[in-house]
């Protein structure tokens, strides 16, 4: 049912999903977690990881019951055609949201640092395009392109450990300062972070072995991503005290902008530049989510015909928030969303999917 | 959006609908039994064609006629294995007489005049009902000697010429293998040019064998003039900038990538080879690698991949600095770029484009010129304009030194056709960081890394082994382990063996 | 296929009509190499930049340095009205150097005057900081020094300064003054015949300049914060005065430093501070002595951790006296304790804080001599 041309490797899925799941927050986590939990935002980020562990382990679940389905091919029959159809509906919003939503914090990001001048429109056109060329294309050559700009992620890594030059481990004791209660609500506020795991849901079927290696490179997917904004997150907290990283947006990029070598100075434009890239495979990963939801919710098989018209609703809908009040509502929701459609469904999703014992009949595994 | 799809897809149906036009049918002319209606019906057949040569013959086996074209064959060869023999025998049968290699007795004139046009001579006698055709054609080849633009500095110095079957040969001397299998196919209706897809059987993938040979017999065209225009027709990807066939004109190339699993493409009149399924990496091996030692050919082959680099980036990066991001420049050279730069009236990019115009302009120049005067072009162009337009303060310092560094970056490519990729995509990149600094480098490669994932030739992923990523295949593509540590083919050419070694001690020559 | 080529088309058109909105090409620029801000009349700036311009030729580069000074009522309007005097666009990018006038910073907070380095995405943030003795204004109208700018000059002073660790190393970045914990101090420079020169440091109480040391005092001093670095060079006059001139000088070089800084706080009260400082140092110079014999070392090794002991506490005493906080006790109270620290007063707690300091040196080499 699925050609052995569309298939991909665990070990490409692994990169799918970190590729989705790490993007814009890596500049933005550092200073909305802080806010919220102080300099115990390290142990929010992490508790968000460990949540995330959970989540995927529902998606998984869902997914093994229903082999060389994706969700909307299910979605009827656990919910039946009405409901089903607005679940889809709801699904289809939250990955538009989200796909909005990174691409508007990416062109604002661009704009505070690099182009103040520069139409947001222009931006947005360039990285919505490139995003389109690839998000058309099946989960295969996107796996391709996943992979190969992986690399991209370590040499940020690599450019944000120069800045332990200043890191100061004081700034972040006493631990537990910030109470339980403000950690657990850091933990909620960087869940969105982590949103990325849901490409689990198209790409189950499509990954070649066993369901077992699959949950176990999704595993392994998620513990980098974990460590990688643990990691950073971690430095920006030793780098600044509490009370800057409030007044920095980005801390990451401030953090390396003071940098300077022998041959390059100013890191922080090539550190934007690199994570444009990353940014870039994010936007891939939820604009091909978004054109699989809109052609399934329309009967269609390929979803290839369907990516320019959500990527002019994705367009639309980022160019329009021009103040800081108005992005504030489209994160709240698309928060809201995400909670819904990446955390509170896969597992409503999974209970019904048990209770009813409703799964595929076929016993064929992926 | 009609108007573009009908531009980029008419050439095929174009060729299709000239090709009924111009198509002659022949009938069937049986041979008469007097010589001299033969002869007037060739006469007329061939509208009387000047190199047609007539000449009678009066031997003991009877009175008749040697007919042949004067321009395909060689009076040699003809007085050697026909005449000769036929005169010194008695009555016998001339097919037993005549010692060419290749003789046929046809009734069919229509047929031998086909013939004759590739070289056979057509002897009748007077009576017979039948002719006998032989092959005497004459054959002018070039020396096998190394090509002028592909050479290696160490191992084997012969090329391939414009006779297929000397290029066969010089393949089939080196491959001893009875798996060595050529297809070989009659191209072209009105040039009729001989070609053929040599592979291996054993290692080729026979689905691509299979869809090679189904493309080549589906092209309907009148002209086919050289192997290239045939494997345009085959390739699925013409606007990609990027090559998806490898010409070369070393027979040592060309066996490598036999044995690897590709196919071969060979045609009469053209002295290269093409080579498809390959990728993109192939394009930066040189026989070189292979006979010298491990960490030198690896070590070269980095600094290739490194100038691909150069050669599409550096102007665009130079660009991008010095109209958007001048804050990167460290401090230490900031005021000597600053200096040079000051006093340039047009913007970088324009300066860039002119420079690159420039040298582009030279490189053409040198290339058709005899090589004394290309050497003074080189002179004039390089050290006399290149100074002068310093000096007159229209160019800088630094761009000078940017364009040359990207010039000689894309001489280093030892294929001619990824070399003209490059020198292509630099423009586009160049505009992007005009517009928008990094941003936009950025931005326009990724979309060249997207096109370079998407891309396949024919059905095999171009990119590899960097997409999709397989770390095993780098041993022989990115760098160049020992030989004894090669145990496996590449994937991407998906050849049926992946094993082509199996006692990792033996020294198996690759390439 | 043709639709994708649509598709580039309009990527292609997109951009060839947009412009480019954001160039900023090098060649008009104008860059500041080193800025100076200095106090003026009713509460106003006056600020001094020089703008460094190199000429190419065949022959070399050759360099010219040309001086702007404007009043204005911000850092912002100071480069607004200095635009207005200066030929191409004004840029700050590549600062190199920031001074401060010493009458400016001990008489207004530093904070306001550094607002638009930290929120302009194109500043300078690694450019050196320091305090000018006099104005800065004095300074850079120098100009040149010998065949180099002033920039370039106050930067190699500065840099090899640095590495000699006679001052740390501070740029606009490290110092950001929001709640660290400890406070920053910054070089001071002085015109001196004709040459700017450094003469020690200047040490601030919050964003304020409150104490300034010579160079000999803000060697100790950076041993005992913490940013001494290798290569620490001091020339000491170990307690025996009785020696003839000539002989008095000893000369070490620091080649480690292990520091221990321990905040006790004694009763919920009393905060206590045991700084110990452990020294393995190179003898450098040292004509009256021979080291070959284990006693004489030793003694000296005695003498001059005795006279080491006895500077820091007197330069303790200056910090603690000026309000300056350069050994980040706070940031150890916030740290580890974190109930008393919302409890106290600081600013007038720290002059009450007990400092028990000790350096002990330990001699390790002795050059090629003994």
């Amino acid at each position: 049912m699925i050609a052995g041309k569309d298939k991909i490797t665990p070990g490409q899925l692994m990169f799918v999903i970190i590729q989705a799941q790490i993007g814009v927050n890596i500049l933005f986590l550092p200073s909305s977690v802080e806010s919220v939990a102080s300099s115990d935002a390290w142990i929010s980020v992490s508790l968000a990881g460990i949540t995330t562990m959970i989540l995927i382990l529902a998606i998984w679940g869902l997914s093994r019951r229903f082999p060389g389905m994706i969700l909307f091919d299910y979605l009827p029959l656990l919910l039946g055609k009405p409901i089903g159809t607005i679940v889809h509906l709801v699904f289809a919003a939250s990955f538009i949201a989200e796909c909005s939503l990174t691409s508007l914090l990416f062109v604002n990001a661009v704009r505070d640092w690099i182009f103040p001048n520069t139409p947001k429109s222009i931006v947005l056109i360039l990285i919505l395009a490139v995003s389109l060329y690839m998000a058309r294309e099946n989960l295969r050559a996107i796996a391709r392109f996943f992979v190969l700009t992986f690399g991209l992620i370590f040499l940020m890594i690599f450019i944000a450990t120069y800045a332990y030059k200043e890191a100061d481990i004081m700034y972040i004791l006493p631990i537990n300062q910030a109470g339980i209660p403000s950690i657990i609500k850091g933990a909620l506020f960087s869940m969105n972070s982590f949103f990325g795991y849901e490409m689990l849901f198209f790409c189950y079927p499509y990954v070649q072995g066993k369901s077992r290696t699959i949950l176990k490179a999704v595993f392994y997917a998620n513990t980098f991503s974990v460590l990688v904004y643990v990691y950073l997150v971690f430095t920006c907290l030793l780098v600044f005290t509490p009370e800057e990283i409030k007044i920095i947006p980005q801390p990451i990029l401030y953090m390396v902008k003071a940098l300077s070598f022998t041959i390059i100075e100013r890191a922080d434009l090539y550190f934007l530049t690199i994570w444009t890239v990353v940014v870039t495979s994010t936007i891939m990963a939820y604009l091909f989510m978004s054109a699989r939801s809109v052609s399934s919710l329309f009967g269609m098989k390929n979803h290839a015909g369907t990516t320019p018209f959500v990527t002019l609703i994705v367009f639309c809908i980022s160019l329009y928030p021009h103040n800081q009040d108005m992005v504030n509502r489209l994160k709240s929701i698309v928060g809201i969303l995400g909670s819904v459609s990446f955390v509170t469904l896969p597992i409503v999703l999974l209970c019904i999917s048990y209770l009813f014992k409703v799964q595929r009949k076929e016993s064929a595994e992926g | 959006m009609g108007f573009f799809s009908r531009m980029f897809t008419n050439n095929r149906s174009k060729s299709k609908g000239t090709a009924k036009r111009s198509h002659i049918a022949s009938e069937d002319r049986a041979v008469s039994a007097a010589t001299k209606d033969n002869v007037e019906y060739v006469q007329q057949a061939l509208y009387q064609t000047g190199d047609l040569e007539n000449r009678p013959i009066v031997c003991s086996a009877g009175q008749g006629c040697l007919l042949y074209l004067d321009s395909v064959c060689d009076p040699d060869k003809i007085h050697e294995f026909i005449l000769k023999p036929l005169f010194a025998a008695g009555e016998d049968d001339p097919m037993s007489v005549i010692t060419s290699s290749d003789v046929q007795k046809h009734t069919d004139l229509e047929r031998a005049i086909d013939l004759m046009l590739e070289g056979y001579s057509v002897l009748h006698f007077e009576g017979g009902r039948e002719c006998y055709v032989v092959r005497v054609p004459s054959v002018n080849n070039r020396a096998v000697e190394e090509p002028m633009n592909e050479k290696a500095i160490q191992g084997a110095h012969n090329g391939f010429i414009e006779s297929m079957n000397v290029n066969l040969q010089l393949i089939r001397k080196q491959i001893g293998s009875r798996n060595l299998v050529v297809r070989r196919y009659r191209l072209g209706k009105m040039t009729k040019s001989d070609a053929s897809i040599v592979y291996l059987n054993d290692l080729a993938d026979p689905k691509l064998v299979d869809e090679i040979d189904r493309k080549i017999k589906a092209i309907d065209a009148d002209n086919l003039m050289n192997a290239y225009m045939i494997l345009e027709y085959v390739e699925n990807q013409s606007f990609s900038p990027f090559p998806q066939i490898l010409q070369t004109e070393r027979p040592d190339r060309t066996i490598g990538n036999l044995l690897e699993g590709r196919i071969a493409f060979l045609m009469e009149g053209t002295p290269t080879a093409l080579i498809v399924p390959v990728s993109f990496f192939v394009f930066y091996q040189s026989p070189d690698d292979y006979n010298s030692r491990t960490l030198a050919g690896t070590f070269i082959r980095l600094l290739r991949l490194f100038s691909f680099f150069i050669a599409i980036m550096l102007p665009a990066y130079y660009i991008a600095v010095v109209s958007f991001h001048y804050e990167v420049i460290p401090k230490e050279v900031f005021y000597q770029i600053k200096g040079s730069v000051a006093k340039i009236p047009y913007p970088p990019i324009l300066e860039a484009l002119f420079m690159e115009l420039a040298i582009e302009l030279l490189r053409e120049a040198g290339m058709r010129l005899p090589a004394p005067i290309g050497q003074s072009i080189g002179i004039v162009g390089g050290l006399v304009i290149g100074d002068a337009v310093v000096r007159v303060g229209l160019v800088s310092y630094p761009m000078i030194i940017v364009v040359a560094l990207t010039a000689i970056a894309s001489f280093v490519v030892p294929s001619h056709e990824m070399s003209y990729s490059v020198r292509l995509l630099r423009f586009p990149l160049m505009l992007s960081a005009a517009f928008l600094g990094f941003q936009g480098i950025v931005f326009s490669l990724m979309a060249i890394l997207v096109h370079l994932c998407i891309l396949e030739s024919f059905g095999r992923p171009y990119f590899a082994p960097l997409a999709p990523m397989r770390l095993k295949d780098w041993k022989d593509s990115l760098m160049r382990l020992p030989f004894w540590m090669l145990n496996e083919r590449p994937m991407e050419s998906h050849s049926q063996k992946l094993i082509q070694e199996s006692n990792r001690q033996k020294g198996g020559a690759k390439r | 296929m043709s639709r994708r080529f649509v598709c580039t088309l309009t990527v292609a058109v997109a951009l060839a009509v947009c412009g480019c909105w954001d160039q900023q090409l090098l060649k008009n620029e104008r860059t500041v190499s080193i800025g100076g801000m200095d106090e003026a009349p009713k509460g106003k700036l006056r600020a001094t930049v020089s703008i460094r311009d190199t000429t190419i030729t065949e022959a070399g580069s050759k360099d010219t340095s040309e001086i702007h000074t404007v009043v204005a009522r911000s850092t912002q309007h100071a480069r607004q009205k200095i635009d207005e005097e200066v030929s191409g666009i004004y840029s700050a990018a590549k600062l190199r150097v920031l001074l401060f006038g010493e009458e400016l910073v001990r008489n207004h907070d530093i904070m306001p005057f550094l607002d638009v380095y930290y929120r302009d995405p194109k500043s300078p943030l690694s450019a050196r900081i320091a305090v000018a003795r006099g104005t800065a204004e004095e300074l850079i109208r120098l100009k040149m020094v010998g065949d180099k700018t002033i920039g370039l000059y106050v930067d190699d002073l500065l840099k090899s300064m640095e590495l000699d660790a006679a001052i740390p190393q501070v740029n606009i970045q490290t110092l950001h003054p929001l709640d660290r914990g400890f406070d920053f101090s910054l070089p001071l420079l002085a015109v001196k015949r004709g040459v700017p020169a450094v003469q020690g440091m200047a040490l601030f109480n919050g964003i304020r300049l409150t104490e300034t040391l010579n160079l000999d005092e803000s060697r100790v001093y950076l041993l005992l914060t913490g940013l001494g670095k290798q290569n620490l060079r001091m020339t000491l006059q170990p307690m025996e005065k009785n020696k003839s001139s000539g002989y008095q000088y000893v000369t070490i070089n620091v080649k480690k430093i292990r520091r221990s800084l321990k905040v006790i706080v004694a009763d919920d009260q009393e905060i206590q501070v045991r700084l110990n400082l452990k020294l393995r140092v190179a003898v450098e110079e040292d004509p009256s002595n021979h080291l070959y014999k284990m006693s004489v070392m030793h003694n000296l090794e005695r003498l001059l951790s005795e006279e080491l002991t006895d500077n820091s506490k007197k330069i303790i005493r200056k910090m603690q006296k000026a309000g300056h906080d350069g050994c980040g006790v706070a940031r150890r109270l916030m740290a580890f304790h974190p109930k008393l620290w919302k409890r106290i007063d600081w600013k007038k707690e720290y002059p009450q804080v007990r400092f028990d300091t000790r350096v002990s040196l330990e001699i390790v080499n002795t050059g090629i001599t003994q």
